[in-house]
């Protein structure tokens, strides 16, 4: 028996958002959209019941962009169930563990249900070995009660994200909603370094956290306007307006770059006449390299700041990092020695200055990695020209014009360059944004805009067919 | 999380808040107000008065505009009454903070009041007038000088004792490094315990009825609109009154009954007899050009007559002429509808019918008797018809009119002073004349024969005899119509039976211009189709073209063989075979485990993945470039 029948008498219990009976126009997507938008944000912000305390280190600091998730709130799992899920699940299908026919229908809703089903239980077991490992507090002091309270709102916060997820995806909103959250997060992040009310009294006096309120703060309270500004912009202790402007700064790099592509044009040998281009674009391999870099260096971290804690006068774990503490943001630390330290941004131009050997080293670091993670990323994910050539193959097609070289060899000539020279212009976009202060990490300002440009798209292509926006009239 | 409220901090917070809603704000209003005092040029509005006869259309989209106008919007004035009470309390708090600001910095030299480069002598002496001035024993009872006394005391140290000085300056603060104090800037009221019950319910309020009720408001106006922005109801009444018979006559009541209009045809209690009596006065008139109406509902019939009248140029009382005006502008959108539905069903017939309907009452024509195209031009009446039809000998197409020599066609306006015979000689530049070629090929590199399953393209090649070269065209001359057109094509292919293949609106301004139409190919054989370009906006200048094509056996072309080193791809083995592979070898024999690894690792992996379409997984994993297929996807213009 199929290892998909297996799911179908669970597929009656699962939680399922109807099929719309109707072409939804776009205006009501917008409305789900948004809804969706508001309910997370909403979750994002209420914290959990029964936690003793969020101030212990947090282990995934590094990862909270990509999983759109807040510490110590209902959304502190965030997004990792669904993309762990679809992660497994593709990998399943691709690597034919799972048979699954993707165009037969019913294959198709049992595969998606077995995704939920999936998603759904990593939830669970997410929920559980966080309160088990004690980052709500030791589970003696919390009490049985008090843990399965905080696993079951866990549980449900996770339950809402799938369904929530499927709403946008069935049609109901634009685009998914994993790209969403996480574009929120983002964007949540830079408009709260902006405006934040929060304020810091360092002896010298009050200073606001938002960089435009400490903006409007400065100009008023100081006698001195011009040093006011000055201290506006470049202040180091918090966000400033400089970080702002660099933040816009790289929004528009990226989305500039966005649009480079080669468009190599195919046409069907089975049906004539139809137009296809299958483009490459500079950004093939899109945030994975990023992504990959990211998680490799976070998990690197993560052991090294725990051998650090338990061990830290042994030779071989002095060599991995040393680490210490940030006054003021209780909870992080940052690595001073060893390869952490290393492979870690410089956090000001004087540290630059102050050991230009460590920028160096970082910046190389960064480059190569992403190069190789790209190329690495479309041999695993499939997308390399051989599998392309494969895959074009077997749908009979053909390039327009180029009947006797091979599908391989064109593709030779731009997928992999592509691929490793996208991969660095992302790696160095990242050492750029870091650098400039951009808010939100690079990573994290890349992602949020290849998302916002897709919904761009959207928008314009709506727009084109069907007037303005079709508000009313 | 603990935080300290601020009230002085909140000030400053509500200060910015008030100045970022206020900049724009400010932008937004003086934008609207100077439109409103300087009018947007002609062009814009698409008021360009080209002849006599559009002049009081020209002025009427002149007025309506300053009547729409944004400044007299309710949205508008909120805005304005807002932007004055925010702006007020800016400056209110403005003032109020710059009187007792705090000292942000601790300055001993201001506390002191002496300039910076005063030497110790001169710092000594401040410190001791000022000290007198403060000293509690002579201000008993008075709390702030105390306070400055200790300032004052501080500053001195500040700028004489060594580490002070060196704290200062390092730190801000003679103390020595203070710890980092956070608070929040927000008023200190929301954490009062009097309070707590009314700032929780205010959120319960907002969160759980005013949000949700916003919501289910936008949403239950919004849903009753589907494709198109034409309602669910108007969709259900286009399909039951659009049929294989539709003819142009019975348009108008198909008109009438859409959704859209049935708030403004309906007639409040107080106007309904005036309305009835209305109707009748207009039936004398209208009866011998109207069909027996099919519809008695009142809204059917009144809608029914309003068209009738506009088409036959026949006066309305005023309180029907507003009426009338926003039948005509929905019109536009609603036409698209309908031509959808016959699309949808393949109707030639009623297409056409359809699309006449449009052109008619963008012209004010109707059938029978007030059906001369030559009617189109400006200042004709019946006796100019029948002027221009003498010099025709007989015929009244307006198409032959139009390709009349400047003379002759003078000599048919005769009757018409000279500024109405510059019109009509305007006109006749603007109303378009096409010829029309077509090419019917298969776009391919190689072979360009057309053979079943392949995607045919029709090329329709337009040309506007009226422009001159490099000339584009400007907007429909409808001086009946009450808002400004653009002017559209309608390319039609369609089987000699009747049934439609392809259809669709074409709005491209250029003298030349081409449209293709694709569409898949039938079975093997030779075929007979006829290929429309009918005008969306005029009368009488809609061409038609056979168009004959021949499809072969596919059998005949070349069979596909995938290039050699493609084929060579499947002797890659894919990644998991490859360690299933190493894995097996690996338990069985220890010592080929090695090399078998770095085989695995050396060669270059392929992971076997067919998938021809985007299936619902994450976005930020799956990269796959996805094939884009232009084509018979959708029907896009090229």
């Amino acid at each position: 028996m199929r290892f998909l029948h297996l799911v179908r008498p669970v597929m009656v219990v699962l939680p399922e958002v109807a099929q719309p009976d109707r072409k939804i126009p776009f205006r009501e997507k917008l409305l789900w959209t948004t809804i969706t938008l508001f309910i997370f944000l909403v979750c994002c912000q209420i914290p959990l019941y029964g936690i003793q305390t969020s101030k212990s280190s947090d282990p995934f600091y590094w990862m909270r962009v990509i999983l759109a998730s807040n510490r110590g709130t209902l959304m502190e799992l965030g997004i990792s169930p669904i993309v762990t899920s679809g992660l497994v699940m593709q990998l399943a299908a691709g690597s034919r563990l799972i048979e699954v026919n993707q165009q037969v229908k019913e294959d198709r809703a049992l595969f998606s249900g077995a995704q939920k089903l999936f998603g759904i239980l990593i939830t669970i077991g997410e929920a559980v070995a966080y309160v088990v490992s004690g980052m709500y507090g030791d589970l003696g002091t919390l009490g049985a009660g008090n843990a399965l309270l905080i696993v079951l709102q866990l549980i449900f916060a996770g339950l809402i994200v799938i369904i929530l997820d499927e709403l946008l995806q069935k049609g109901y909103g634009l685009g998914s909603g994993i790209s969403l959250f996480i574009a929120t997060n983002i964007c949540e992040n830079i408009i709260w370094k902006a405006f934040s009310p929060t304020t810091i009294n360092t002896g010298k006096g009050t200073e606001f956290e938002g960089a435009i309120i400490a903006l409007f703060h400065l100009l008023i309270t100081r006698n001195n306007k011009w040093s006011a500004f000055v201290e506006a912009l470049y202040r180091q202790n918090l966000p400033n307006i400089t970080n702002l402007v660099a933040t816009a700064l790289i929004f528009v790099v990226v989305i500039y770059f966005q649009g480079w592509r080669v468009d190599l044009p195919v046409k069907y040998a089975k049906y004539r006449g139809q137009q296809g281009s299958y483009p490459i674009k500079l950004f093939y391999t899109s945030n994975m390299p990023i992504i990959l870099q990211t998680a490799l260096v976070s998990n690197l971290y993560f052991m090294s700041q725990l051998l650090y804690n338990r061990a830290p006068t042994n030779i071989l774990v002095r060599l991995l990092g040393k680490w210490q503490d940030v006054e003021g943001s209780a909870g992080s630390s940052i690595p001073v020695g060893g390869i952490a330290y290393y492979i870690s941004p410089p956090h000001s131009f004087a540290e630059i200055i102050y050991d230009p050997f460590h920028a160096v080293f970082y910046l190389v670091f960064i480059l190569t990695s992403c190069a190789l993670f790209s190329k690495t990323w479309i041999e695993v994910s499939g997308s390399s020209a051989r599998d392309v050539a494969k895959q074009l193959r077997e749908q009979q097609m053909m390039m327009k014009g180029q009947r006797d070289t091979a599908l391989v060899s064109v593709l030779n000539r731009y997928i992999p360059v592509a691929a490793a020279f996208g991969g660095m212009c992302i790696g160095a976009l990242t050492v750029i944004a870091d650098f400039l202060g951009a808010i939100g990490t690079g990573t994290g300002i890349l992602l949020a805009v290849t998302i916002i440009y897709q919904y761009y798209e959207m928008f314009a292509k709506e727009q084109q067919e069907n007037g303005a926006l079709g508000f009313g009239q | 999380m603990g935080l300290q409220y601020d009230d002085s901090a909140f000030y400053y917070f509500l200060l910015s808040s008030f100045t970022l809603y206020l900049v724009p704000s400010y932008y937004y209003t003086l934008k609207a107000l100077w439109n409103y005092v300087k009018p947007k040029s002609e062009e814009s509005l698409g008021a360009v008065a080209r002849t006599q006869e559009e002049k009081k259309k020209s002025a009427m989209i002149k007025q309506r505009a300053k009547k729409d106008a944004t400044i007299f919007k309710t949205s508008f004035l909120v805005n304005l009454f807002l932007t004055a009470v925010l702006t007020l309390a800016a400056i209110y708090l403005i003032y109020n903070l710059s009187q007792d600001s705090e000292i942000a910095t601790f300055d001993p030299y201001e506390i002191l009041g002496i300039d910076r480069n005063v030497d110790n002598k001169g710092i000594k002496s401040a410190y001791r007038r000022k000290s007198l001035k403060y000293h509690p024993d002579k201000n008993p009872d008075n709390p702030a000088a105390e306070a400055t006394f200790m300032l004052i005391a501080k500053a001195y140290e500040a700028l004489t004792d060594e580490t002070a000085k060196a704290n200062w300056e390092k730190y801000g603060n003679p103390d020595g490094k203070q710890s980092l104090e956070v608070s929040i800037g927000l008023p200190t009221f929301l954490l009062d315990g009097q309070w707590k019950y009314v700032i929780l319910l205010s959120y319960l309020f907002g969160m759980v009825v005013l949000v949700p009720s916003v919501v289910w408001f936008y949403y239950s106006n919004s849903s009753k609109y589907g494709e198109n922005n034409v309602m669910y109801k108007t969709w259900a009444w286009i399909n039951h009154a659009i049929n294989e018979a539709t003819t142009t006559a019975g348009m108008p009541e198909v008109l009438s009954g859409c959704a859209e209009y049935h708030e403004l045809l309906m007639p409040p209690a107080e106007h309904m007899d005036r309305d009835k009596k209305a109707m009748v006065a207009l039936e004398g008139g209208l009866r011998g050009f109207m069909q027996r109406p099919k519809y008695q509902h009142i809204l059917v019939v009144k809608g029914n007559y309003l068209v009738h009248a506009h088409c036959t140029r026949t006066e309305l009382p005023e309180f029907f002429q507003g009426q009338l005006e926003a039948v005509l502008r929905g019109s536009k959108n609603l036409m698209k509808a309908f031509v959808d539905q016959c699309q949808q069903r393949m109707w030639m017939g009623p297409a056409m019918e359809v699309i006449r309907f449009n052109q008619m009452i963008t012209q004010g024509m109707w059938l029978k008797s007030t059906n001369s195209q030559l009617l189109q031009l400006p200042n004709f009446t019946k006796v100019q018809v029948k002027d221009a039809a003498k010099v025709m000998s007989g015929s009244e197409s307006i198409e032959k009119f139009l390709s009349l020599d400047l003379d002759t066609k003078t000599s048919a306006l005769s009757s018409l002073t000279p500024p109405q015979k510059a019109d009509v000689i305007l006109a006749c530049d603007i109303i378009p004349r096409i010829s029309v070629t077509i090419s019917t090929f298969v776009e391919d590199d190689e072979d360009q024969k057309i053979y079943a399953n392949d995607l045919i393209t029709v090329r329709v090649k337009v040309d506007r005899l009226n422009l001159k070269e490099g000339e584009n065209a400007g907007l429909v001359h409808a001086p009946r119509f009450p808002e400004p057109r653009k002017e559209t094509w309608w390319v039609i292919l369609a089987t000699k039976d009747g049934k439609i293949v392809s259809i669709e609106n074409v709005a491209k301004k250029e003298k030349v211009f081409n449209h293709d139409i694709k569409f898949m190919a039938p079975p093997q054989g030779a075929y007979d189709m006829i290929v429309y370009v009918v005008s969306n906006d005029y009368v009488g200048l809609d061409k038609k073209l056979p168009l004959h094509f021949d499809v072969a056996d596919p059998s005949l072309l070349p069979k596909f063989v995938p290039h050699k080193e493609d084929m060579e791809l499947d002797e890659e083995p894919t990644m998991f075979e490859q360690m299933m592979a190493g894995n097996i070898e690996e338990d069985s024999e220890d010592e080929d485990s090695d090399s078998d690894v770095e085989d695995v690792t050396s060669k270059v992996k392929t992971v076997k993945k067919v998938k021809e379409e985007d299936s619902d997984s994450d976005s930020d994993d799956d990269d796959m470039p996805v094939l884009k297929k232009e084509g018979a996807e959708g029907k896009k213009d090229q």
